[in-house]
């Protein structure tokens, strides 16, 4: 049904460009992909806030309020550092069509790792150790990506799988160091000593936020640089959409299949750090909270379409839910859990694409629509421009004042028929529209009735009326011509 | 109780829900469908049947509940993966989260209205009144520890591996499985409806999950937590990758990872020291087992990516 509409459109209209249509409805199709399924679980989040007896639209007051005042920007500004590192960690590898779960761990890792360094190497002075910290958690990042990266590069061992079984071992094995060798005897929960002073990044001002929200912006361009414009952010992209063609185009998947999931690691690493040296500053159990900064950079990359700008927009909504998540608990009677069903609600309808592929009614129907809008404006510029020039040349002429208001009614045309047939059978020559042709038989076309054919029909005009040189014209320039050579159409085959 | 009997005894009992679970879970991947959400589905089995049984009491209808929710969400789940087409492992992923988020939600939820008061749903019912006892072989040393004192859903696992056998094997729908498996075009070529069988299989696979929740909240553990499943569904999905979708091997790879959590936990017990170390060892079994397993499946492919596609 509806590709016959489109087809049936085309065919009348020619004029609308195709590529500016299909581009406007793939930007329109992706926004309603990521837009419908943050309404869907804004709505359906509502059930658990009214089974606490709470007024959903308090509570998503409460989330979004901080995105409006500048300390609480600052801080949602904080939040974005880490969550972006994390949703670019999970895009590099999903991209590629690696599912890297251990980013997580990455994440835990490289935030256990400066834990230990910053408290044991806190007399180091503030501009070596930072640094430092850094490089080490990037580091151990990667390290912690190599195992499964091996086991899928060389054995095919399901990588997902193979991290999500890592990451349970690699929360115990820390549990096991954090409660035994580097565990802090004055602190009443089970956690690492606090990093020293000169491995703490400073809020600015009274605000929270830091420089390392600055690192993470520049480890962002480092990547989009990375993925648009470089052959191995191409590869990336071409591994997740054919992998065995990728192959055989020469690309050397294994090693591309390591490059991929250590780099992942690395992002994620510098994540980990970011989030211990401004956020948490000692290792905990909850060091990366419920469920997990792994996790929501999940949700980051699907929301922002795993794509790095995408990621960035993500990260930034994603900040402010963050934020909102600890005063919700604080200024409202409902759990803090709420904001957790909400992110796994936006990961669940965000798995599934509202408008699917090219061929889809949806997708067809959306670039309908959009054709039908082009089409309307394109006509009504068309007209407006018609009119102002037919106004223009109208002053001298005279006579064309007249056949603008005449073509009101537009049945003009459909009235001329069957007596003209007989009477003027053929071609009128060009010279002919200087005298004033009788009126009663043959007006000039109007503007709006040109409008309304399409380039055959013109074109077949043009040639009855012996006008030449219009091959090569488009649509508006052959209707002034024909309009400005006043040709006349000779009614055939009964009316239509 | 001597060392091998508890070692024996303790390996039925974490064996039980990974047969269970990669039962349930290898009927989804035969439909080419890796199921991540395992994991989501008997957090929620087992959420419901603890809050029907924390307030009826009764184990029967705590298994009906059990049977009711898993059935919704593996309904839920094929809508998403089959009616939508969804990336599944993301709808499997978002499941295991929201299932926690969820159970988190219902304990704080029960605490404010004072229906509760601690972190966890307790079960009431006390485990002797579960415990199935044979008598002709309680007494007897190995085989006792092995067969009898066990609670329903261990006899029930049995019952579920011949279901399952027999489904997929036997029954012309679980013929339409497998060619659904192998092939989706040919399965619709020849007129199978496949969008029908793989809601059946799903709402199945779902169902025979939630029986896993359901014993570990309800036999075992005797609580409800929202991490009261400790990855036992990524073991399980380890499972039958390493059996290749096969329900006696995947039965025989859920009983080695089994042991393996019984021997970490009863050489733990003997040694403080190591015991949190030790909880690492399942894991790591696991993805040794994994990588031998797939080192010898590589060694058989020569068509061009087979190395590095599934």
């Amino acid at each position: 049904m509806a590709i016959k509409e489109v087809k049936a459109v085309t065919n009348k209209k020619v004029e609308v460009n195709p590529v500016s249509v299909e581009r406007t409805t793939s930007t329109i199709s992706s926004a309603i992909n990521i837009i419908v399924p943050i309404l869907l679980a804004f709505l359906i989040a509502m059930i658990p806030i009214l089974i606490s007896k709470e007024n959903p639209a308090t509570v998503y007051r409460v989330i979004l309020d901080s995105a409006f005042s500048l300390r609480g920007f600052a801080r949602i500004l904080h939040y974005m550092g880490p969550l972006l590192l994390a949703g670019l960690a999970i895009m590099i590898s999903f991209k590629a069509g690696l599912f890297n779960m251990g980013v997580e761990s990455s994440i835990i890792v490289a935030g256990f790792t400066t834990a230990v360094l910053g408290y044991q190497l806190q007399t180091l002075p503030r501009m070596v150790l930072i640094p430092l910290l850094l490089v080490v958690a990037i580091v151990v990042g990667v390290l912690t990506a190599v195992i499964p990266a091996l086991l899928k590069a060389y054995l095919n061992v399901n990588e997902m799988v193979v991290t999500l079984l890592l990451n349970y071992a690699i929360i115990e094995i820390l549990k096991a160091l954090t409660i035994g060798p580097f565990r802090d005897p004055r602190s009443g929960t089970v956690s690492t000593h606090a990093v020293g002073q000169n491995a703490i990044f400073k809020g600015f001002g009274n605000t929270q936020l830091t420089a390392f929200f600055f690192i993470a912006v520049v480890a962002f361009i480092l990547v989009w640089f990375l993925y648009r414009k470089t052959k191995l952010g191409y590869e990336i992209r071409s591994l997740g959409t054919n992998l065995q063609f990728t192959e055989a185009t020469g690309i050397k998947v294994r090693r591309k299949i390591i490059i991929i999931m250590l780099l992942s690691g690395a992002v994620a690493g510098l994540a980990g750090a970011g989030w211990l040296m401004s956020e948490e500053y000692k290792y905990s159990e909850t060091f990366s909270s419920n469920p997990g900064l792994g996790w929501d950079g999940m949700v980051i990359s699907l929301l922002g379409g795993h794509a790095p700008e995408g990621a960035f927009i993500a990260a930034l909504f994603y900040g402010i839910l963050k934020v909102g998540s600890g005063r919700v608990a604080f200024n409202t009677d409902v759990p803090a859990e709420v904001v957790t069903i909400i992110q796994a609600l936006l990961i669940l309808f965000l798995s599934v694409k509202m408008v699917k592929d090219k061929n889809s009614p949806a997708y067809i129907s959306i670039k309908h629509l959009i054709y039908r809008a082009k089409e309307k404006r394109l006509l009504r510029k068309e007209k407006r421009r018609a009119k102002k020039e037919g106004t223009l040349e109208a002053k001298p002429l005279e006579v064309k004042e007249e056949v603008l208001e005449v073509k009101k009614p537009e049945v003009v045309e459909v009235k001329e028929p069957k007596v003209v047939e007989v009477m003027e059978p053929k071609v009128e020559p060009v010279q002919v529209v200087e005298t004033p042709p009788p009126a009663e038989e043959l007006k000039p076309l109007t503007i709006k009735a040109l409008v309304a054919k399409t380039i055959p029909e013109l074109k077949a005009i043009a040639r009855e009326n012996n006008i030449s040189g219009f091959s090569s014209l488009n649509k508006k320039e052959l209707v002034n011509l024909l309009y400005r050579s006043k040709v006349t159409e000779k009614p055939n085959k009964e009316g239509k | 109780m001597n060392f091998v009997d508890s070692i024996l005894a303790q390996t039925i009992i974490f064996a039980v829900p990974i047969i269970i679970s990669a039962l349930g879970g290898l009927l989804a991947y035969k439909i080419n469908i890796v199921n991540i959400g395992l994991e989501g589905f008997m957090v929620f089995s087992a959420l419901v049947s603890t809050v029907v049984m924390y307030f009826t009491g009764s184990y029967m209808w705590g298994l009906l509940s059990a049977i009711a929710i898993s059935a919704i969400m593996g309904l839920i789940y094929a809508f998403f993966a089959v009616t939508q087409k969804a990336n599944f492992v993301i709808t499997g992923f978002a499941i295991n989260i929201l299932a926690a988020a969820v159970g988190g939600f219902v304990i704080k939820h029960l605490n404010t209205i004072g229906k509760l008061n601690q972190n966890s749903i307790p079960v009431t019912l006390e485990q002797s009144k579960m415990q199935l006892i044979i008598p002709a072989v309680h007494d007897i040393p190995i085989l006792g520890a092995l067969l009898s004192g066990h609670t329903p859903m261990v006899f029930l696992t049995i019952v579920l591996f011949v279901i399952v056998s027999v489904f997929l094997y036997k029954t012309r729908m679980g013929m339409y499985t497998q060619v659904i498996g192998e092939s989706e075009d040919a399965a619709r070529s020849v007129g199978i409806k496949v969008n029908k069988v793989k809601y059946i299989v799903l709402i199945m696979s779902a169902v025979i999950v939630g029986f896993a929740g359901f014993n570990i909240a309800v036999e075992q553990v005797r609580l409800f937590s929202p991490v009261v499943i400790a990855g036992t569904g990524f073991i399980a999905i380890a499972a039958f990758y390493c059996g290749d979708g096969r329900p006696g091997r995947t039965t025989i790879y859920a009983l080695i990872f089994g042991l393996t959590q019984s021997l970490a936990m009863n050489i733990g017990l003997m040694n403080n020291a190591l015991a949190q170390i030790l909880k690492t060892v399942p894991y790591i079994t696991i993805i040794i087992v994994l990588t031998i397993n797939s080192l010898l499946k590589v060694r058989n492919k020569l068509d061009r990516g087979a190395h590095y596609v599934d």
